[in-house]
């Protein structure tokens, strides 16, 4: 832990979708930190609440959802219990998000220039050339070619690469202390990927922002996060630092989802791990290990109890954690395959 | 594993494919303003038994080379042959009948199955386009299908929205079985699913080749799912083929600078090495496929681009570690 106050503090966050018997408990007691000029990697598959987490910080959640518990505070001040008058005042200026697919978050009517004139203008007093030339400035600071050309362009005429770029600008017109980065380059090329991690990196690094990096790549998270919190079924099942979290793997969640990502020495003749079943059903409550079910490691006691996050800095919610047991903590790697 | 020099049995032998599109501005008075190359004087082989790899970025042609080798697109000049028979001069009858041995999976589970049709009549829609068998022979092949992907027989009478993504893509690959093609061509057939699913059906795809003695084409932009299924991979980019050859070659002695940047750019789950990649990405983006560069195609964004390689176009050459590249500086010696 820094001994600065952190830019965000989640603590035993808890959000629900839905209304009667189909209540979805998509985000399930999250505590997590970020301080600035940290990365924070948030990992985990489809459903696994990483993107809900994102938007009950955002307080921007779907209809029928809502935070049912816990506290968030951005920058020392708790903004669960704002009105949506002042959250309006804090996304943008304290907390901005981008998202995977850049053309469904812009207008396609309006020029880049206009869009980022709009967002400055509802948070700052200034008169509308003086925005234009700060939308010019942050185009730049994306590194956006030619900023003054492409105030004037529309969305369409940009390619995916540098539609993000002006995501990205539009998100730091305000200069947030906070960047949540949601599945930002899963809708590039590879090639283009690497160019925008590199850009927020960047930029994280030039204005002491803390970002939160969600994402399903284990890939994405291994060279740009500090510390990654993985996440299962609404639940953060492990939280490191990233070196740890790769070499000192605790939760059988975690050692699973690596050991399904082909290596290089792998071929098709030496089967992947693969997790059997499904996720569970979030409907319902558990008094168990929502991994369980799935867990090779699994014994009677995680089938009557669920377990807590342990304390420190690495922490992981199981009872039986990776080479604690008998079982050799390479065993997937060996054994699954075999 | 078949590499450069073994006697292996040719099954398509694709000779300088090329294949334009027209880009159409308006959309009640379509104008064209262009033409785009999506696939630029390809030559290259499938082996009998072999995966190969095919793998770019988006615009680079791959969708459409896949199209092209299962004959659902015609090119515009060049040839195709399966098994000695040119595709494109066959009549649309022996067409037809080729077609069977040549099967597409298609690449979203969620867009590419029809949600009106029960899961049976999916699976065994090419038996009725073949005319093949009678409903009876034709649902218990559909059962038999089912079983063999991993799903239970009984399945068949639900509705595609009534499976998980991985489940469907099992159900896409129960269809492109369903004639016992020779050749599946697989196009991104697991980049829709999540990590721990996506093992599931690679080891899937892995064990039907095995049992039926399948060729596959899998095209793909995520290179550690190529890299696991393939033998040999293809490297396309703005339309050209710029690599080949076997698939461990290719991948730890890259041949062409644009192989190189492609791997370089995958993340890989090792936080040494992506930290090492930090601020390094390849510049600029991958130019307009309508207006490509002159001469080498990736020469606006190589970092050994020299003066010959806006005037020359670099043919398919043979390096000495085996593989082909087309670079007029190539990163291995030329053979």
């Amino acid at each position: 832990m820094s001994l600065a106050e952190p830019v965000l503090e989640v603590r035993d966050l808890r959000t629900s979708i839905g209304q009667d018997q189909a209540i979805v408990h998509a985000v399930d007691g999250v505590t997590l930190s970020i301080s600035a000029g940290e990365t924070l990697g948030l990992v985990g598959e489809s459903g696994s609440g990483k993107s809900m987490t994102a938007m009950s910080i955002m307080r921007l959640l779907p209809p029928r959802g809502s935070i049912t518990g816990g506290s968030v505070r951005l920058n020392g001040r708790e903004i669960t219990t704002l009105s949506e008058r002042d959250m309006r005042r804090v996304r943008g200026e304290e907390v901005a998000v981008i998202f995977q697919d850049p053309l469904t978050s812009l207008n396609p009517a309006m020029t880049v220039g206009d869009q980022i004139v709009e967002a400055i203008l509802l948070h700052k007093r200034m008169g509308r050339s003086q925005a234009l030339q700060r939308a010019e400035e942050v185009l730049n600071l994306v590194r956006v070619p030619r900023p003054s050309e492409r105030l004037g362009s529309y969305p369409h005429q940009l390619s995916g690469g540098l539609r993000q770029r002006v995501m990205i600008a539009i998100a730091l017109s305000c200069s947030p202390r906070l960047l949540i980065a949601d599945e930002p380059t899963t809708a590039l090329d590879v090639t283009i990927q690497a160019q925008i991690l590199d850009l927020i990196d960047d930029l994280r690094r030039r204005l002491n922002m803390a970002v939160l990096l969600i994402t399903h790549d284990l890939g994405v998270v291994a060279g740009r996060a500090d510390r990654v919190c993985v996440m299962y079924a609404g639940r953060l099942v492990e939280e490191a630092t990233v070196d740890d979290l790769f070499s000192n793997t605790h939760h059988p969640y975690t050692e699973a989802l690596l050991a399904a990502i082909p290596r290089p020495a792998d071929n098709k003749s030496t089967p992947l791990y693969a997790i059997a079943g499904q996720p569970p059903d979030l409907t319902r409550t558990f008094d168990a290990c929502v991994f369980a079910d799935r867990c090779r490691y699994a014994q009677d006691d995680c089938r009557k109890l669920e377990p807590a996050l342990t304390a420190g800095p690495h922490r992981y919610a199981c009872f039986h954690p990776v080479g604690s047991a008998a079982e050799p903590s390479r065993a997937i790697a060996s054994g699954a395959r075999a | 594993m078949i590499g450069a020099g073994t006697q292996a049995e040719t099954l398509l032998e694709v000779r300088d494919l090329v294949k334009t599109f027209a880009i159409t501005r308006g959309s009640i008075f379509r104008r064209r303003v262009g033409r785009i190359q999506a696939v630029a004087g390809v030559s290259m082989d499938v082996y009998r038994g072999e995966t190969l790899g095919l793998v770019g970025e988006s615009g680079c042609g791959k969708t459409t080379l896949g199209r092209l080798m299962v004959a659902l697109e015609r090119p515009d000049s060049g040839s195709i042959s399966f098994m000695g028979d040119d595709l494109f001069k066959l009549s649309r009858r022996a067409l037809r009948e080729k077609r069977r041995h040549l099967q597409l999976m298609f690449q979203d589970p969620y867009a590419s199955l029809d949600p009106r049709m029960k899961v049976a009549d999916i699976v065994t829609e090419p038996l009725v386009v073949q005319h093949i068998g009678d409903r009876r022979e034709r649902s218990l092949r559909a059962a038999s299908l089912l079983e063999e992907v991993g799903l239970s027989r009984r399945v068949g009478d639900r509705y595609p929205h009534e499976f998980s993504g991985g489940q469907r893509q099992r159900i896409g690959l129960a269809r492109a079985l369903a004639l016992n093609p020779t050749i599946v061509v697989a196009d991104e057939p697991v980049s829709a699913l999540d990590v721990s699913v996506r093992a599931q059906v690679l080891n899937l795809i892995g064990r039907l080749q095995q049992a039926h003695g399948l060729t596959y084409v899998v095209i793909s932009h995520d290179l550690s799912v190529v890299r696991y299924l393939s033998d040999r991979i293809a490297v396309m980019y703005l339309g050209k083929l710029v690599e080949l050859g076997p698939s461990r070659t290719v991948f730890e002695q890259a041949g062409h600078p644009y192989t190189a940047e492609l791997l370089k750019a995958v993340p890989v789950p090792i936080p040494q090495v992506e930290r090492a990649k930090v601020g390094r990405a390849v510049l600029g983006e991958v130019p307009s496929a309508a207006d490509p560069p002159s001469g080498c195609r990736f020469r606006t964004r190589c970092p050994h681009a020299q003066a010959i390689c806006a005037e020359v176009e670099p043919p398919l050459r043979r390096l000495r570690t085996g593989q082909l590249a087309a670079c007029h500086f190539p990163l291995q010696p030329a053979a």
